[in-house]
């Protein structure tokens, strides 16, 4: 009985290991790592977020070695990341990468935001923002993801499979931005 | 006791008395802002007690920081909770007077040009002090 029980735990054990994938440990460590993770910086989606840190879908990992050599916020997180971890963390911002962005904020009266443009049946992402400190829903129906609600100054993000290259949503402002290189800021949070 | 404090806060403002406080911190070992602001707080004559818990998030919620005011580290001074990059003048006169039934004060992430985060001599900008009251209702305590 007891012998049955080890191996029972054991089974369980290395199944919860098998669970996570390389990309999902990534992610993990992308909300994690530190113990605040990177999204704290660098936003849910790794857009920026309107924080320090800015965007780095896509960064590589010779920029993530340098930032965690020169960058004063960074250096002490070079101590708890080891080479797998860092490719990890790599391989998930290249993952984010190939998936369009769409961000959007609630201020000023109303919803606006800028979208990468959509690769028709893939996955696009979107990140919300509200930035007042009232309580915001939006439509996002055309989207498949129906109405969703922001507490105040709350951010989400969703994840959808894309119908059409562009799309419009009811009263949202909507431009569209080029795909933006690693590196580069496209904050549109003030 | 909190009442007393204020009075005694009052009066040191009053009074030009730079007031120092006894001030938890709780960050992560790896947080290097988190210890820049910790820096400008004892700058300016505070005593602060850091501790590394297992779980920063655990140690939010259980100070009851609302989840979309979170950055880097948790801070508690009488009680009341200050999450993240707050300008020690903004900790003090909250301290001095706290809006009704308010419990603390927050600078959600981390803003670039904000205590801790910003460079030596920069003026803060572009961020807003957030406060949170005991029924987790928001509202902009000084814009920056």
């Amino acid at each position: 009985m007891k012998g049955l029980l080890v191996l029972l735990a054991v089974l369980l054990m290395t199944g919860a290991q098998a669970e996570e994938t390389a990309l999902e440990a990534g992610q993990r460590l992308y909300f994690e790592s530190g113990g605040y993770g990177c999204a704290v910086c660098h936003g849910l989606g790794a857009e920026g977020g309107g924080q320090a840190g800015g965007y780095i879908r896509g960064a590589s990992l010779v920029r993530l070695n340098e930032s965690l050599a020169e960058n004063d916020p960074m250096k002490p997180l070079a101590t708890v990341l080891s080479e797998t971890d860092r490719q990890m963390l790599i391989d998930y911002l290249t993952d984010l990468a190939a998936i369009p962005l769409v961000q959007l904020t609630f201020e000023n009266g109303q919803w606006s935001g800028l979208s990468e443009p959509l690769k028709v049946n893939q996955t696009a992402e979107i990140v919300l923002y509200n930035a007042t400190f009232e309580e915001q829903a939006i439509d996002l129906s055309a989207l498949g993801l129906g109405q969703i609600t922001l507490q105040p100054l709350a951010r989400d993000r969703r994840q959808w499979k894309a119908q059409s290259e562009q799309f419009t949503l009811p009263g949202v402002a909507l431009g569209e931005i080029k795909t933006v290189l690693p590196g580069a800021t496209a904050n549109t949070t003030p | 006791m909190k009442n007393l404090t204020r009075i005694a806060l009052t009066l040191a403002f009053m009074t030009g008395f730079v007031w120092a406080e006894t001030i938890t911190v709780y960050k992560s070992p790896t947080c290097g802002c988190c210890s820049e602001w910790v820096k400008i707080m004892e700058a300016a004559g505070h005593e602060v007690h850091i501790k590394h818990p297992v779980s920063l998030q655990r140690t939010k919620d259980k100070l009851g920081v609302p989840n979309q005011l979170g950055s880097c580290h948790t801070s508690v001074i009488n009680d009341y909770v200050f999450e993240g990059h707050i300008p020690e003048q903004d900790v003090m006169a909250f301290l001095a007077n706290p809006p009704e039934g308010a419990r603390g004060l927050a600078v959600p992430g981390m803003p670039a040009n904000s205590p801790g985060m910003a460079a030596e001599g920069v003026e803060y900008s572009g961020f807003n002090v957030i406060g949170f009251d005991d029924q987790n209702k928001l509202f902009l305590y000084k814009k920056y």
